[in-house]
């Protein structure tokens, strides 16, 4: 394929050259994936997709538009006709400096796995029945009595991607990855809950995936009897999980350079200011072996590199693309990331690392808390506000803490707060484990202040 | 560019038992006016070959859009490939034998918007952004239009063949306003199934403006006191909650599974008398579905009459497992993405409030608006759902008097339309072309709606 989408690419850029195109950029990419559906506790479907798609953009002066397509055999003269008449009909950006140039590799992370591509279904399979069974044999050493896996899914394999641009230059990248994702529910003394088993990554590290089907078989029977807790004010120690669903959510996009320049970031002139607790750094480090966001290059061309975005609670810097360095007339961070193949790249994170230079242990965080809440489970966290650092969640899966001991399993509670102050004035203690979610390498948080509805 | 006589020929040589294939062709034409700068202008396009086949009672489903004349040979090997992987661990899947059908479909539009040249479409932006710039207090303004053309094709060994074409059009509007150091953003958008001539019908200044003045507004709001409220609930929020917090425990899929709270009540009561929920392909405002990605013809399920459990939304397969009939429900992103149950449009069928009279009666609680609502989510498994609101109104006196910002909500699914009190007879069913429903790493376009209802006790929160 990566032949193939290099003479695609030189073919539009011909093509393009026609219709009186000055520069034009091609992104291509494609995957192999097998997709395994569960369903009752059993498998149900096995999905094989051979795909590519392919996007491309493309200036006259300081007009630019682009266009993508899963079409293979495209109509290459007329696509570049349509491209050609949109980029005239669009108005100038006025910061439009044209495309990167000078692509190269930074730094270089492991990112392929031959043995996951070379997996057949029948043997993922027989894996995947194998962490079910170690999830319901988890449930039932915890007094779980009838323990199912109602659905889940796993999808593994292959791909590549390929950046060019109309001067000649390209780079090409393969990578694999991994999903597996499965509900365990458990019902014991006429009670029910369920909990989600889910591990992301580039290749299948068995005893990370087994940690994790295990705390799914034992957390599904320790929210059985889960209620809600009466409103007030809570402290809130959050998992690595769902510490990283809101770094996510309501703190990263407050780095991309382009949400500071379109003022929709709380961090805009705040260069060089404390914005955070003093005893936070938190990393870009595109060069983790195996990380979901290790890249040596980003959808640019531009070379990646590890940098602090901010250090002991200082911004350092904001996440740039080619287009908004060139606004400031700097350098690109190697943070261009496309939403999909025709997208203009935005900013965007690689991988994420919370560090912190105090940190404690989950016990001794559990024993600190008074009266709070730890968080293994929430809903809804995705709609917190990047715009003002606005945090909002419903608990599913809680326990309610006194004096340093857990009462009982709490869900239905919405949670409330923000980013911001609970990174700093609110944050009473940081936990030890540095622990992988996707991107985010996230430790668990402890945070007072929060607000609780509940009965 | 695929022949899916050849396909279905090749198939059966090889011995599959059943095979359908879908064909599938997207155009998505997206515009972003970002501040005034056009930061994307974009036409993407999807195309390939989707084939599911049944082989000794196993389905596989493979897909591909490589161009090559033998490419639907390797695409139905590896349908045949992945269901073979299924005889030693896997389970059989059975499909309800419907009649054979045979159509071809066409969503309703007068001007296709593809045919309507880009000067126009960035001009009608510009002036929208324009509008948004007169209203004091607005920091970010951000103008998106969006298209989308799908067509399908589905062909299947029972003889059927089915085309339909959906046309999807919309505005939508991002306004971040600033007060102080409290900036908050509203998100809003219209869309239609019908061609440009939506866009020409509507008064889009007036509505970006109307945006811009509730971000302002909002940012200068103070926060939702965390407790529980009686709440009225608007049209979009309605919807919303139907949507996420019972539409998807209606669906086939999660009910086999064992997933959804619903399964085996048929028959139960769920909700109040009051409440009757309605799946439908064809109400005016929502989405067009005319047939599923099955070839099963969309009819109009009522899931729940007068608070009682009717019936789930099926596909073929989960129609045989569960003992109830195809609703031509079974839906998949493009040609790419297997088969899930999924809802079409979700609504409450009105009452007989008038949307006057719910306020009179309630006194004094919370009036739950939907205008820059950001979505939900629902936990099938615990029955606990959430959705963030937009700015909301505290009652008083009943009458909505105080903005507030940051409302999220959250309930158990039965509890809360256990405690629907009072319908209103305002419908309004709603779609867009900027989202929809997630779903197993697909997206679903839907709708959903209903009158303004009142639920007692409902909790509320949120972020500061």
């Amino acid at each position: 394929m990566r032949e193939y989408m290099l003479r695609l690419a030189e073919e539009f850029f011909r093509a393009l050259e026609k219709y009186g195109v000055d520069e034009a950029e091609f992104y291509g990419s494609w995957s192999n994936n097998v997709l395994i559906d569960i369903s009752n506790g059993r498998i149900q479907r096995v999905s094989i997709r051979v795909t590519g798609d392919y996007g491309l953009r493309a200036c006259i002066g300081k007009r630019v538009a682009g266009l993508s397509s899963s079409n293979l055999s495209p109509n290459i003269d007329d696509l570049a006709r349509r491209l050609a008449k949109i980029i005239k009909a669009s108005p100038e950006d006025k910061d439009w400096h044209g495309f990167s140039k000078g692509y190269r590799r930074g730094v270089l992370a492991r990112i392929y796995d031959e043995k996951l591509a070379n997996t057949s279904p029948e043997d993922m399979i027989e894996k995947l029945k194998h962490y079910m069974e170690t999830s319901i044999e988890a449930a039932r050493s915890k007094g779980g009595e009838d323990v199912r896996i109602p659905s889940g899914m796993t999808s593994y394999g292959s791909g590549g991607l390929i950046v060019a641009n109309s001067i000649g230059e390209h780079l090409y990248d393969e990578s694999t990855s991994m999903l597996i994702y499965y509900e365990v529910k458990t019902r014991r003394s006429g009670g029910e809950a369920s909990f989600e088993t889910m591990y992301i990554g580039r290749k299948l590290e068995e005893d990370r995936v087994l940690r994790e089907a295990r705390r799914g078989g034992e957390y599904s029977v320790l929210f059985i009897g889960a209620k809600p807790v009466p409103s007030g004010n809570y402290k809130l120690l959050l998992d690595q999980y769902n510490a990283a669903a809101f770094i996510e959510t309501a703190l990263i996009p407050a780095f991309s350079a382009l949400n500071v320049q379109e003022k929709r970031s709380p961090l805009r002139g705040r260069l060089g200011q404390r914005v955070l607790g003093e005893n936070i750094s938190i990393i870009d480090d595109p060069g983790i072996d195996w990380g979901v966001g290790s890249r040596s290059f980003d959808d640019e061309g531009v070379p990646t590199r590890r940098k602090y975005i901010v250090n002991n609670g200082l911004l350092e810097t904001y996440l740039y693309d080619h287009y908004t360095a060139s606004r400031e007339g700097r350098s690109s961070t190697g943070n261009g990331f496309r939403r999909n193949p025709g997208s203009p790249p935005t900013p965007g994170p690689t991988n994420i690392v919370f560090e912190t230079d105090k940190a404690w242990s989950w016990d001794e965080l559990v024993s600190s808390i008074d009266r709070g809440l730890i968080v293994h489970g929430m809903i809804g966290y995705w709609m917190s506000n990047p715009v003002n650092g606005s945090t909002q969640a419903t608990i599913s899966h809680g326990l309610l803490v006194e004096k340093g001991e857990v009462v009982h399993p709490v869900k239905g509670v919405v949670i409330g707060g923000n980013i911001y102050d609970w990174l700093s004035k609110d944050l009473v203690g940081i936990g030890k484990e540095l622990l992988s979610i996707g991107n985010m390498y996230m430790r668990p948080l402890l945070v007072a202040n929060v607000g609780v509805a509940g009965k | 560019m695929y022949d899916p006589d050849k396909i279905l020929h090749y198939a059966e040589n090889i011995g599959v038992d059943y095979i359908d294939v879908r064909i599938n062709r997207k155009i998505y034409e997206n515009i972003l006016l970002d501040n005034g700068v056009v930061r994307e202008y974009s036409l993407n396009e999807v195309m390939g070959l989707g084939v599911r086949v049944l082989v000794d009672g196993y389905m596989g489903f493979a897909a591909t859009n490589k161009p090559d004349s033998e490419s639907y040979k390797e695409v139905v090997d590896n349908a045949v490939k992945a269901a073979r992987a299924l005889r030693t661990s896997g389970r059989k899947t059975r499909l309800y034998p419907r009649r054979t059908s045979k159509d071809r479909v066409v969503s309703r539009y007068v001007k296709d918007p593809l045919d309507v040249d880009s000067e126009s479409k960035i001009r009608l932006l510009r002036e929208i952004y324009g509008s948004t710039r007169s209203v004091e207090g607005i920091v970010s303004s951000t103008v998106r239009y969006g298209f989308e053309l799908d067509e399908r094709l589905f062909v299947s060994s029972w003889g059927d063949r089915v085309e339909t074409t959906t046309r999807l059009i919309g505005i939508g509007v991002l306004e971040v306003g600033k007060s102080g150091n409290v900036m908050e953003r509203i998100w809003d958008s219209e869309s239609r199934v019908a061609g440009w001539e939506f866009i020409e019908g509507m008064d889009w200044n007036n509505f970006a403006k109307e945006v811009a003045q509730l971000a302002v507004e909002a940012s200068k709001a103070p926060v939702v006191k965390p407790g529980k409220y009686t709440a009225i609930l608007d049209n979009e929020i309605v919807g919303l909650l139907l949507h996420e917090a019972f539409g998807h425990a209606t669906e086939g899929d999660e009910v086999e599974s064992g997933t959804s709270i619903l399964k085996d009540r048929i028959g139960e009561k769920v909700a109040s008398e009051h409440v009757t929920i309605v799946d439908d392909g064809s109400i005016e405002g929502g989405f067009y579905l005319a047939y599923d990605d099955e070839g099963t013809r969309k009819v109009r399920v009522a899931t729940v009459e007068k608070g009682v459990l009717k019936t789930y939304l099926h596909s073929l397969s989960t129609a045989v497992e569960l003992g109830g009939k195809p609703t031509g429900n079974a839906r998949a992103e493009n040609f790419a993405k297997p088969i899930l149950v999924r809802q079409t449009n979700t609504y409450m069928e009105p009452g007989d409030w008038s949307v006057e009279e719910l306020f009179n009666d309630t006194g004094s609680g919370i009036y739950i608006r939907g205008r820059g609502a950001m979505g939900g989510q629902v936990d099938p498994s615990v029955g606990t759902f959430t959705f963030t609101a937009g700015p909301s109104y505290i009652i008083e006196n009943g009458e909505p008097v105080r903005l507030v910002r940051g409302v999220m909500m959250s309930g158990m699914i039965l509890e809360t339309l256990k405690n629907v009190d009072a319908v209103a007879k305002d419908l309004v069913v709603k779609t867009s072309v900027f989202g929809g429903c997630g779903k197993g790493g697909q997206l679903a376009r839907v709708g959903d709606g209903g009158p303004h209802i009142r639920v007692r006790g409902l909790t509320v929160g949120g972020g500061r």
